[in-house]
């Protein structure tokens, strides 16, 4: 894993966020692909002429302290309770590497959501529209409805943060737990249902869509950041001009944590331009 | 919002278009949106009921959403201070704002409710022979069945006037005062519950240092937290303690681990001090030899409120730095500089827990607790603070007669005869050897276990095995069939956390209580487990000596109540009206949160308090001490202390009414070996030492995802974690020929388990260790057959002192499988 | 003795088709909970068959076509064969990437719901036009003028090289633009996609003319040593590119782009390239052909290995691809089985795959049947 450690400014965040960026970023297409890819790309280029100001109104994202993350996990259950994802589909799971030698040794670890990137590479590929980034708060999801299941997406994705459904269930599926309906289910907080989607589609993290969506204010906070046990998730609006509130943790600006601290994103190098900030 | 057009206009725009432009990157996003935003309604629907966790017994508060009579979710409970805050002050300035936490058990307690493996009905079991791995060919019986076998089980044991051969065995944290009247009012001493598996070594080792026994760290407000044998930042059993240690150490504070284990708390620390097991009680002394050495004891606050101090500097004037680095492997320039750094940073705290699970672990707790003491660092904040704990009140009960007599009989396990520090939690240890060797004073013929799964809990698993045999009937009281409900003779299905009562005052530092109740229904329509003691209790027409039919008469009506939920919420009641809040059932449950919150908050220095003259007019004095009194006008509770200058204040409840460095009383005490007490804190190489046969030494610990050996079923928790392998410093598996993955076997003179090695560089080389809990051949589809069960490898033995299971004094020899 | 082997065939491709019918019934009954791909390797077997076959019509048409647009007279007798073949092997590639989808009854929304950004979409917008190309080109050959029909399939073929072309470089494409996945990430990846389709593709026709084609003297002689020539000169071409893609990389053996070459090479799988590809799809062809250009028997087993062992380079595109580039410590943050870099594909994928095999001979004994395969259309005439 490559990191880039770098101290920003203000400014530099902030550009960054609402900064105009060119989808014709996609290097390495062989001649085949090029006359192919250009058509799509002027397309791209041209809605985004024309939409900027009234389609940009958020970005959402993390802000994830280091520092406080104690590597419980607690993120990982409550996303699953909250989202009654299936075995296997996990939205934010905690990844841990060991260093060192004996005993000069560190556990390292960092939750990992889903990074709604602002150059998301995963809705690209999708032969059917079916994933893509929200125009009005940036949040990347699937609609299980188009979602055909090819999972190219899966693979798309650098940081792993999609997962195919196979159709498994907990052993509580066939008790009254099988009854309790799922927000993300097809049809208003519906029921999972043999070979029914979101069955046979790719699933991630949604920044826990249905809270986001309930109200249309984005008050709520996501169950992983809202569980927290040592409140290391901060959730926002990252691209707002009053710095970045917080809805996790009120009072917290997020902007200002960006300048105080160091941090990191993941595979920055790829131009993916993850919403998930690390804080050192 | 945005003006997008809805559905159905889209799909009118949809039918004119081409295919093309439907699909073009302009109209992409418009479609999925639309459609999206219609779908998804409100999801806030149902019931939210606020309680409290019982995933561990760190009661943690949690909300519950009930739709259509199912939990849907479970999350933090911002009004209870449990997993918030142990300080009220945090908890008042920014419990609202923050939002409280949860751990991932509780956000796994779904899991737990809807296990399709619970037990679902009442069992009796067909087959006589009984052993692990044995069959008990479980056979469904009917309620009725269930409690006419058990009942006349015990009426033939208190109408042959041996009603103190019941043994009862018990979670603590839930429902215990109905059980311990029920056992009084059947005329058993022996009930037990789980505390002495866990902290009595603890308690013992506070309880001769400052008379109380379990302080609590404040750790946002510490500047220095020196943490021996403990992971808070994983073993979580109160959800606040992540959060109040890493925004102490936010606030400038340095965590310093001492563990064997690099735990995820020591990685978190900014130092880790890998000891050799079992040697705390050295490390913490050579610690307290620089510091008295240097001067930097905080000598104003020892003068005033220490006793002891000249015999314990005496004492440690030879255990110096490098002393201590041959015993504890910690170099003694490293001991120098964290003792230096520990007394002058202020406020400081220091602690221990289950890393006391040793011989020398009551001792090593004391000199632990020492450091604390010699730097001040008692009762102010950032430092070791004693709580207020002030909740329901347990109303006594009077036994009849018959339930007297046999209540005079001594306790199976010893007692306070035997252990000098005995907790009121029993021995579960001496239980089992006694049980063994039938060297008790009698022996014991039934056994009533509630929530406990003793054979994987109490260490020498085969020592256990063979106790339950030689009870004549068990009754199980169970959610699961473990592996001791496959002993039990008749299991009776019990009741999760979210399907029943219980009043919870633990884990801060000022009175709180919080409710925990029914958010469901009991899924199976079993009675909750205070039920089906009082049905028990009923049907054996059990009453108090004054007649007073206590298991029919609400407390509150005082009218004799046929339903037994109603019958035990007056239960309830009582305790909160007779108690600190004075506050009904109803109206805790109508608090926000369901949680009563004393406004008084955390109060600091306590020991400074003034005893008021209305306690003082009715008290009675005894050398510098002032107890209270009983009905009878003899001696209750030490109240306070009297100071050279007249004052009265409350002190330390020892004997001295000061924190104690040298234990006087000790003087004429044996410990339940029969060796004499130490007066101080003494190192002594625990009594389980490493062999060229049996070299390494085992440990084990818990982790956030798993409550000791009971949440392993758990299919939310099974996926962050399905087992634990043994985890051995790479350098030791290279010289054993082991790789990363092998099957090894891991071999005691108590027997052998086959784990999978995990090679790592965070352990020491001559411990190796694994999370507790795994192992299982019982319990569950899941947690059934995953890991190994270090119980096995284990004698069992009590520490002579406080009777906690020994839980970590192991030394195995490691070979590839 | 032909009826009695012609029997034992049918007989074996019975069983393949009775175990690829459980596969399917599988398939349908329980989705995807038998396949032994995950959310780490999310594309396994299937999707490196689909690439095979896909690669073999590509290869088997692009090579007839190249031969009518160049005149090659000697290869226009393959004509028919080869756009039998193409459009078969297309029809398997389909059947098992129809498979692998997890909601198969939504194929169509590539039509409906199409992304113009998504290589996937464009090459099947692609197949899809060179499938109608082949259906077009089949009636052309076999129905509509089989007298003059060379001379429309000249046009067609000029139409269908770069369709061709495209669809599979595209294929290569689908791969090479995902940067998340460096052992992908390659700008020869296109290239390589095309040459090994020809090689493949050749290798497979020179399996089919030497095992079937009615021996009518010099003629057939002559097209074994012309197929087994270009065979050996694209087998040894994709050698080389391959070394090229190989060694560079390696050569500075920095992460992340060797990470998957490592595994390729000196994984727990290694002799899927080491056996598989170096020796039994690549040094005993380029022996048999080298040695015995125009002995239909050794050129023919020749032509067959390499065509069938070219299986292994997909599995090698596909799988290795994947397991590298995934986050360390991802693996092992959750434990479950499809949260696993370790794949193997499960009897359950096999079954399938046997199906779309069993399937696919039929159509070939059927067309072999049914249609004049062998000779040009000149020569069927005469």
């Amino acid at each position: 894993m490559e990191k880039l450690e770098r101290q920003e400014t203000l400014e530099n965040v902030i550009d960054r966020q609402l900064g105009k960026r060119s989808f014709l970023k996609l290097a390495g297409l062989g001649i085949f692909t090029a006359a192919v890819a250009s058509l799509p790309s002027i397309l791209s280029e041209a809605s985004e002429e024309t939409g900027t100001n009234t389609k940009r109104k958020f970005r959402y994202g993390m802000v994830i302290d280091l520092k406080r993350c104690v590597n419980c996990k607690a993120c990982t259950v409550a996303c699953k309770l909250e989202n009654k994802t299936p075995p296997g589909v996990v939205y934010n799971p905690v990844i841990e590497e060991e260093i060192g030698e004996f005993p000069y040794v560190q556990r390292r670890w960092f939750p990992k959501p889903c990074f709604h990137c602002d150059n998301p590479p995963c809705t690209k590929v999708c032969p059917v529209t079916a994933t893509y980034k929200r125009e009005k708060d940036g949040i990347v999801i699937v609609d299980y409805d188009a979602c055909i299941g090819c999972r190219y997406c899966i693979t798309a994705c650098p940081y792993g943060a999609r997962y195919f459904d196979f159709g498994e269930n907990y052993p509580a599926q066939q008790t009254e737990y099988g009854r309790v309906p799922s927000p993300e289910f097809h049809g208003a907080h519906g029921l999972r249902r043999e070979g029914k989607s979101p069955v046979g589609n790719v699933r991630k993290c949604t920044f826990c869509l249905h809270l986001q969506d309930e109200n249309g204010n984005y008050t709520r906070p996501p169950a992983c950041s809202e569980t927290c046990m040592s409140k290391a998730i901060h959730f926002g609006d990252l691209a707002s001009q009053a710095g970045g509130l917080c809805v996790t943790h009120e009072g917290c600006n997020l902007k200002q944590l960006l300048v105080e601290r160091k941090w990191i994103r993941l595979k920055e190098e790829l131009g993916t331009e993850p919403m998930v900030y690390y804080l050192l | 919002m945005n003006h997008l057009p809805n559905r159905r206009e889209f799909l009118k725009l949809g039918g004119a278009a081409s295919a093309g432009l439907l699909g073009s990157g302009v109209l992409r996003p418009i479609s999925a949106l639309a459609k999206e935003e219609l779908e998804r309604g409100p999801y806030d629907g149902g019931t939210w009921i606020p309680s409290c966790c019982h995933m561990c017994g760190g009661t943690t508060g949690i909300m519950c959403q009930v739709v259509d009579g199912r939990l849907a979710r479970i999350k933090p409970n911002d009004n209870n201070p449990v997993g918030f805050s142990n300080i009220s002050d945090d908890f008042f300035a920014n419990a609202a704002k923050e939002g409280a936490v949860m751990c991932p058990k509780g956000n796994a307690g779904i899991m737990a409710l809807y296990d399709p493996d619970r037990v679902k009905q009442p069992l009796r079991r067909t087959n006589t022979q009984k052993g692990i791995g044995v069959d008990p060919h479980w056979k469904a019986i009917s309620w009725e069945e269930a409690y006419s076998e058990i009942v006349s089980r015990l009426r033939a044991l208190r109408d042959g006037g041996e009603a103190h051969k019941l043994e009862w065995f018990s979670e603590d944290h839930c429902f215990t005062h109905i059980q311990s009247d029920f056992c009084k009012l059947f005329g058993t001493p022996n009930y037990n519950m789980h505390s002495n598996t866990c902290d009595t070594g603890r308690k013992a080792s506070f309880k001769i240092l400052m008379g109380d026994e379990r302080p609590l760290i404040d750790a946002i407000n510490s500047k220095f937290m020196l943490i021996f044998g403990w992971n808070p930042l994983s073993a979580t059993k109160w959800s606040h303690l992540p959060r109040i240690i890493t925004r102490g150490i936010e606030r400038g504070a340095k965590l310093v681990i001492v563990d064997p284990h690099l735990s995820y708390t020591a990685s978190k620390a900014h130092e880790w001090v890998p000891i050799r097991p079992a040697t705390d009680g050295a490390l913490a002394l050579a610690m307290a030899h620089v510091i008295v050495n240097e001067g930097l004891q905080d000598q104003a606050f020892i003068d005033e409120w220490v006793t002891g101090f000249d015999q314990f500097k005496d004492y440690v004037k030879d255990k110096t730095p490098q002393w201590a680095e041959a015993i504890t492997a910690v170099p003694a320039e490293r001991i120098e500089r964290l003792a230096r750094e520990f007394a002058t940073t202020k406020p400081a705290l220091v602690d221990v827990w289950s890393g006391a699970h040793h011989t020398n672990g009551v001792y090593a707790g004391w000199a632990i607790g020492a450091l604390a003491v010699i730097t001040g660092n008692i009762e102010k904040p950032g430092a070791l603070v004693l709580p207020e704990k002030k909740g329901n009140k347990h109303i006594e009960v009077e036994p009849d007669d018959a339930s007297k007599q046999t209540l005079q009989q001594p306790r199976f396990d010893g007692g306070k005869d035997k252990w000098p520090y005995f907790h009121s939690s029993g021995v579960y240890a001496e239980i089992i050897n006694r049980l063994v060797d039938g060297k008790g004073p009698y022996q014991p013929k039934m056994a009533m276990i509630v929530f406990q799964n003793l054979l994987m809990s109490v260490v020498g698993t085969k020592n256990a095995e063979e106790a339950l045999k030689k009870l004549e009937f068990i009754v199980a009281v169970d959610t699961m069939l473990s592996e001791t409900a496959q002993f039990a003779d008749i299991v009776i299905p019990g009741t999760t956390y979210l399907e029943r009562y219980d009043l919870n005052t633990h884990w801060v530092t000022w009175p709180v209580l919080g409710l925990r109740q029914p958010v469901v229904k009991p899924l199976f329509g079993q009675p909750a487990e205070y039920e089906f003691v009082c049905e028990l209790g009923r049907r054996l027409n059990l009453k108090e000596g004054n007649g007073h039919d206590v298991f029919w008469i609400g407390r509150m009506s005082g009218e004799r109540i046929e339903d037994k939920t109603r019958w035990y919420e007056e239960f309830l009641s009582k305790e909160l009206k007779e108690g600190e809040p004075k506050i009904t059932l109803e109206e805790l449950k109508a608090l926000p949160g369901a949680t009563w919150v004393s406004a008084k908050g955390t109060r600091y220095n306590k020991h400074l308090d003034m005893i008021p003259p209305e306690k003082l007019a009715d008290a009675l004095t005894e050398g510098n001490l002032v107890f209270s009194k009983k009905k009878d006008g003899s001696k209750d509770k030490q109240i306070g202390m009297l100071r050279p200058d007249g004052t009265v204040v409350r002190g330390f409840f020892t004997p001295s009414g000061k924190l104690e460095l040298y234990a006087g009383k000790h003087e004429t005490k044996k410990d339940a070996d029969g060796n004499p007490l130490k007066l101080l804190p003494v190192y002594e190489p625990r009594a389980w030492q490493p062999s060229p046969e049996f070299p390494l030494f085992l440990i084990n610990w818990k982790e956030a995802s798993q409550t000791h050996s009971r949440t392993q079923n758990n299919a939310f928790l099974a996926e962050l974690k399905s087992t634990d392998g043994l985890r051995i410093n790479t350098k030791t598996a290279a010289k054993l020929g082991v790789k990363h993955g092998d099957l090894v076997w891991v071999e005691s003179p108590f027997g052998k388990v086959q784990m999978k090695a995990e090679l790592t560089e965070g352990i020491h080389p001559q411990v190796v260790g694994t999370q507790h809990g795994w192992g299982h051949w019982a319990m569950g589809r899941l947690a059934k057959g995953r890991g190994a069960h270090t119980g096995f490898l284990a004698q069992t033995k009590a520490c002579p002192l406080s009777g906690q299971s020994l839980n970590k004094e192991i030394c195995v020899r490691v070979y590839p499988g | 003795m032909k009826s009695r082997y012609g029997l034992m065939g049918w007989v074996l491709w019975g069983a393949l088709l009775t175990l690829g019918l459980v596969g399917v019934w599988q398939r349908f009954t329980y989705g995807h909970h038998l396949a032994n791909y995950g959310s780490f390797i999310p594309w396994g077997l299937w999707v490196a068959a689909y690439i095979y076959f896909v690669g073999l019509s590509a290869g088997a048409f692009l090579l007839s076509s190249l031969a009518y647009i160049f005149k090659v007279k000697a290869l226009e007798a393959i004509g028919r064969l080869a756009l039998v073949v193409a459009t078969i092997t297309l029809f398997m590639a389909l059947l098992s990437i129809w498979f692998d989808i997890g909601h198969m009854e939504r194929f169509w929304y590539v039509f409906t719901r199409p992304n113009f950004y998504s290589m996937m979409a464009w090459m099947i917008w692609m197949y899809t036009a060179y499938f109608l190309l082949l259906l077009a080109e089949l009636g052309i050959a076999f129905w509509v003028a089989p007298a003059k029909g060379e001379r429309w399939l000249r046009v067609l073929g000029v139409l269908g090289v770069p369709l061709a072309i495209a669809f599979h470089g595209g294929v290569g494409a689908l791969f090479a633009v995902v940067g998340a996945r460096s052992y992908w990430h390659s700008a020869l990846f296109p290239i390589l996609f095309l040459t090994g389709a020809l090689t493949s593709g050749t290798a497979f026709l020179l399996a089919v003319v030497a095992r079937f084609w009615p021996d009518c003297g010099e003629g057939r002689r002559q097209l074994v040593r012309l197929l087994s020539q270009i065979t050996l000169g694209m087998i040894l071409l994709d050698l080389l590119l391959e070394w090229s893609e190989i060694s560079v990389p390696l050569w500075g053996n920095v992460a992340p782009h060797v990470e998957g070459l490592h595994i390729m090479l000196f994984g727990p799988f290694w002799w899927v390239f080491w056996i598989g590809h170096l020796l039994l799809g690549s040094l005993v062809p380029i022996y048999l052909l080298a040695r015995h250009p125009d002995n239909p028997k050794w050129a023919g087993l020749g032509g067959a290995l390499a065509a069938i062992f070219f299986m292994t380079v997909r599995l090698n595109i596909v799988i290795p691809g994947q397991v590298a580039s995934i986050l360390p410590g991802l693996e092992g943050a959750i434990q479950h089985p499809r949260l696993t870099t370790f794949y193997v594909p499960s009897a359950h994928e096999w079954l399938v795959l046997a199906f779309v095999v069993a399937v696919g001979i039929l159509m070939f004994a059927v067309a072999k049947r049914r249609l004049a395969l062998f000779g040009s259309a000149s020569e069927v005439k005469r």
